[in-house]
């Protein structure tokens, strides 16, 4: 595992099951979904989801079209707030009081980085470079530091050389690139991913799965959901199924692909 | 019971106002902090029950006429704070809209009507159901005589703000500026026949309002019975029972408020200016004189809508179906307005059960 | 597989305290776009939105509804009769009464406001004596009073079928081809404005600094929606032409006029009538 020479790791618990802190006392997982109902227009969306997401996870959510990914994302991200159940982030429950709260909704915002499905819905700002810097330049770092942030985060993915230019002149896979950059700079805890290797090419999509391995081995999170089997299996992650019922079946990484059924 | 402008000094309407300022105040405080949504939006139609109540006229020993308010029925229903709020709302639009009560005797009678009428009854309530709720009655029983008390104190309390008048506030002739009667005469005047009617009225339609919304629509009660757990297991856990008969109720009343028309003659102290000098010499006692100062221009005057459409009514020489029409039109105007205004309020309170989605205030 | 180099601070936990500046007005706009988004979506009070009303008024067919809000909206300016205002005014309100709070919200508030620009309008009357005041109230009351029914007709009218209202009413083709592109735009352009606002919202996590406004946010949301919408129509445009639209707009086939169309207007009638009478 190469992290890089020289630099400070922190505390890596980088298992698939659960975290333990410390002499094994138990950690709150980072993500706990309690029972979550959701529904919209009459139609409820998430019935009685339960999942947990522990720190140093990657977690992929699979499923048919409708079942309900997509809302489970945004519930993680508290754009959607659960109709009944519970949400809790690191022992926090996420709720309307929560976000009520500047300060804790802005560290909240700070510490889960959502990358959305379609990268257009994602950039509003002239050039790529401001795009990128649009997150840490509101942390109050140092100058120097944020410019650095920047450069980095745009090396990650290969974007540095377009940093003047326009996001809406960008390829698709481009524009995710340049999205998983701008959120990534503000360097959050837990990186949701909503079809992150949509519309890539081979080339973008080994970029972004390289990433992520090391994202993960330095002890972050990732929750992703993905149709692509093939590319929970190069990450390893542990999957969890969404039944077109939208109720869950977990299935450790290894034995996906075996037909479930409807449950609970 | 509604005093009109002109029959209390400026001074009277100033302290009357003052004092309702921190009853306001912490009503709205209070009812923010317990109602919910739902309950606001009931609050609205409670509110147009006590405004279609005051529609109804009944006559009155003495040949002038009451009306029940209803402020007993919502403190029952959703507590005294609320019912403040409620009544205070329905007479400032029929101060407003109908000339129905001054518009600087507003204070006064929100003291009468929203504050002793409602705060009174829920009081005397709770003393007597704690004692008598086990009684297949005594529900009924406590909700009468807290309607009859809170009414009767109101009035009370108007004929008092009525007979001081005269004895405070003269001119140099010693001629009063305002109500020309004094306490001996208020005082009479207006507790006999609230006593002997009105109040009986109010505590009638108070324990049959009230029974009947906790048999239909038991979850929605949030007086006094809910606070002190009274309400029957069936009655506080029942699922949210359908307000439609509620609702049927207040359109039947609707309908039903020119019965409010056939009793003739004015309230005691509702009179104008004309009515009143002829009450003085109606009275018979030497020591009375006719007030100066009924004849100021009022924004009742003013109002083409004045007296629940009446004025406008005598004005055309409509027949008794004309008026009628009126007055069913100004109901409906009324109730259409409180529930309105009460649901976009509820709209700034929390949501009710467990859908709190709201994310920005 | 040869896993990317992480540069140091990526690999370190951030412990980022933020000031607490406000952000609110972010979370604001999500929510109003989102309410403007579902109102079109859902078809205001045409369906579940609305009372029992609204939904057999919307039951009445789109130009009859035109022609009948108009003719309303006529007598309530030219009648002098205060007792025909109070009967629009009883009608007006109660039709706001019983909306579901939201639909009530969409046609209460607005058509309040514009009574109270009429008022503000108006103050000069108050100069002028009581009688003009007089007037001044007239012309608020009656201002709600239409304001309130047009914004009725509009939460209750399913915007799809006011392009065929449209055409009945024989306006050029251009014109209702033009309108038609809005209508079903606006449900489109207003998702990307409402997903790029909730993209700022969820990266508004700190103090603006120096040099930067929040205004350079919005005005990125406004522009890439207006690239969008020019990225839009181009496409329709292309797809339109790839099968065979030739610029006229097909009328669509009329349905006739059926006894809820008649009741309506009955009603209409009658209430012009006694605007006549009183």
């Amino acid at each position: 595992m190469r992290i890089g020479k020289g630099d400070v790791l922190a505390d890596d618990t980088n298992s698939v099951t659960g975290a333990s802190g410390a002499a094994g006392t138990k950690v709150a997982p980072l993500i706990e979904l309690r029972d979550v109902v959701f529904s919209y227009a009459g139609h409820t969306v998430v019935d009685g989801v339960s999942l947990q997401v522990d720190r140093g996870e990657l977690v992929a959510l699979l499923g048919p079209n409708g079942c309900g990914k997509t809302t489970i994302m945004r519930l993680v991200n508290g754009l959607e707030l659960a109709d009944a159940g519970a949400y809790l982030f690191d022992g926090h429950v996420i709720d309307a009081a929560f976000l009520k709260d500047s300060v804790a909704a802005q560290r909240f915002h700070q510490r889960v980085g959502f990358v959305f499905q379609n990268a257009d819905a994602q950039l509003f700002c002239a050039t790529v470079g401001e795009e990128v810097a649009f997150g840490p330049a509101q942390m109050g770092l140092p100058a120097d530091e944020l410019e650095r942030r920047v450069r980095d985060a745009m090396e990650l993915f290969r974007v540095a050389d377009l940093v003047d230019a326009s996001p809406y002149q960008l390829s698709g896979g481009q524009k995710k690139r340049v999205a998983l950059a701008a959120v990534v700079s503000m360097n959050p805890d837990i990186l949701v991913l909503d079809e992150p290797t949509n519309g890539l090419d081979e080339d973008s999509c080994d970029i972004v799965v390289n990433f992520l391995l090391a994202y993960v081995a330095a002890g972050k999170t990732v929750l992703m959901s993905t149709h692509h089997q093939d590319l929970v299996r190069r990450l390893g992650a542990r999957a969890i199924y969404i039944d077109r019922y939208h109720h869950v079946v977990e299935a450790p990484a290894p034995s996906y692909g075996t037909e479930v059924g409807v449950a609970e | 019971m509604h005093i009109p402008d002109n029959y209390l000094s400026p001074q009277t309407d100033a302290v009357m106002a003052v004092a309702m300022v921190p009853v306001w105040v912490h009503c709205i405080k209070k009812v923010r902090a317990t109602l919910d949504r739902e309950h606001m939006a009931f609050l609205g139609i409670c509110a147009a029950f006590s405004f279609l109540l005051m529609m109804f006229n009944v006559p009155l020993p003495g040949g002038t006429t009451g009306h029940a308010v209803g402020g007993a029925l919502i403190a029952l229903l959703l507590g005294p704070e609320a019912a403040a709020i409620a009544v205070s709302v329905a007479l400032a639009l029929q101060a407003l809209l109908f000339g129905d009560g001054g518009i600087l005797s507003f204070g006064a009678n929100c003291f009468n009507m929203a504050f002793v009428l409602p705060f009174a009854a829920a009081i005397v309530f709770r003393a007597l159901n704690s004692r008598l709720h086990d009684k297949s009655w005594g529900t009924s029983v406590s909700a009468i005589v807290s309607g009859w008390v809170g009414l009767c104190l109101a009035a009370l309390c108007a004929a008092i703000e009525f007979g001081i008048q005269p004895m405070l506030f003269t001119n140099a002739s010693g001629v009063p500026l305002y109500c020309p009667f004094p306490l001996s005469i208020s005082v009479p005047a207006m507790m006999i026949p609230h006593m002997l009617v009105a109040g009986v009225v109010e505590g009638v339609a108070t324990a049959a309002i009230y029974g009947f919304i906790k048999k239909t629509a038991p979850g929605v009660i949030v007086g006094p019975e809910a606070v002190d757990g009274q309400l029957t297991a069936e009655g506080a856990t029942a699922k949210k029972t359908s307000l439609i008969p509620t609702l049927i109720l207040v359109a039947v009343l609707v309908v039903a408020t020119p019965l409010g028309l056939l009793a003739t003659g004015d309230a005691w102290g509702e009179w104008d200016a004309e009515g009143a000098a002829t009450a003085v010499q109606e009275a018979g006692d030497d020591s009375l004189q006719a007030s100066v100062g009924l004849d100021t221009p009022t924004f009742a005057d003013a109002l083409p809508t004045g007296d629940y459409l009446q004025a406008y009514s005598e004005e055309q020489g409509l027949g008794f179906a004309g008026q009628a029409a009126m007055y069913i039109l100004s109901g409906v105007i009324g109730v259409a307005v409180l529930t309105i205004a009460f649901r976009l309020i509820s709209l700034t309170v929390r949501e009710s059960g467990a859908h709190g989605n709201g994310r920005a205030a | 597989m040869a896993m990317a180099e992480l540069p140091s601070w990526l690999a370190a936990e951030e412990r980022y305290e933020p000031t607490g500046a406000q952000h609110r007005v972010m979370q604001k706009n999500v929510l109003h776009l989102a309410s403007l988004l579902e109102r079109v979506r859902l078809g205001g009070g045409a369906h579940e939105g609305g009372s029992i009303i609204d939904r057999a008024l919307s039951c009445v067919s789109a130009p009859v509804r035109l022609v009948g809000m108009f003719v309303c909206v006529l007598c309530v300016c030219l009648t002098q009769s205060p007792l025909y205002l109070m009967l629009m005014s009883a009608v007006a309100l109660v039709l706001v009464a019983v909306r579901p709070v939201r639909g009530l919200r969409a046609t209460f508030v607005p058509a309040l406001g514009a009574a109270g620009l009429a008022v503000v309008l108006a103050l000069p009357a108050l100069l002028l004596g009581a009688s003009a005041a007089g007037a001044m109230l007239k012309i608020a009351l009656k201002t709600f009073i239409n304001a309130s029914l047009v914004l009725g007709v509009s939460w209750t009218l399913t915007w799809s079928r006011m392009s065929a209202a449209l055409k009945m009413l024989h306006l050029p083709d251009e014109v209702i081809f033009t309108f038609d592109m809005a209508l079903k735009h606006i449900e489109v352009l207003g998702r990307t404005a409402h997903d790029l606002t909730e993209s700022v919202m969820l990266r508004s996590i700190g103090r603006a600094p120096e040099g930067f406004s929040r205004t350079d946010s919005v005005a990125g949301i406004m522009g890439m929606t207006f690239i969008k919408a020019m990225e839009c129509s181009r496409a329709m445009d292309e797809a339109m032409a790839c099968r065979g639209f030739a610029g006229v707009y097909p009328a669509p086939t009329r349905a006739g006029f059926g006894w809820r169309d008649a009741v309506y207007v009955a009603v209409v009638v009658l209430l012009a009538a006694l605007c006549a009478v009183l």
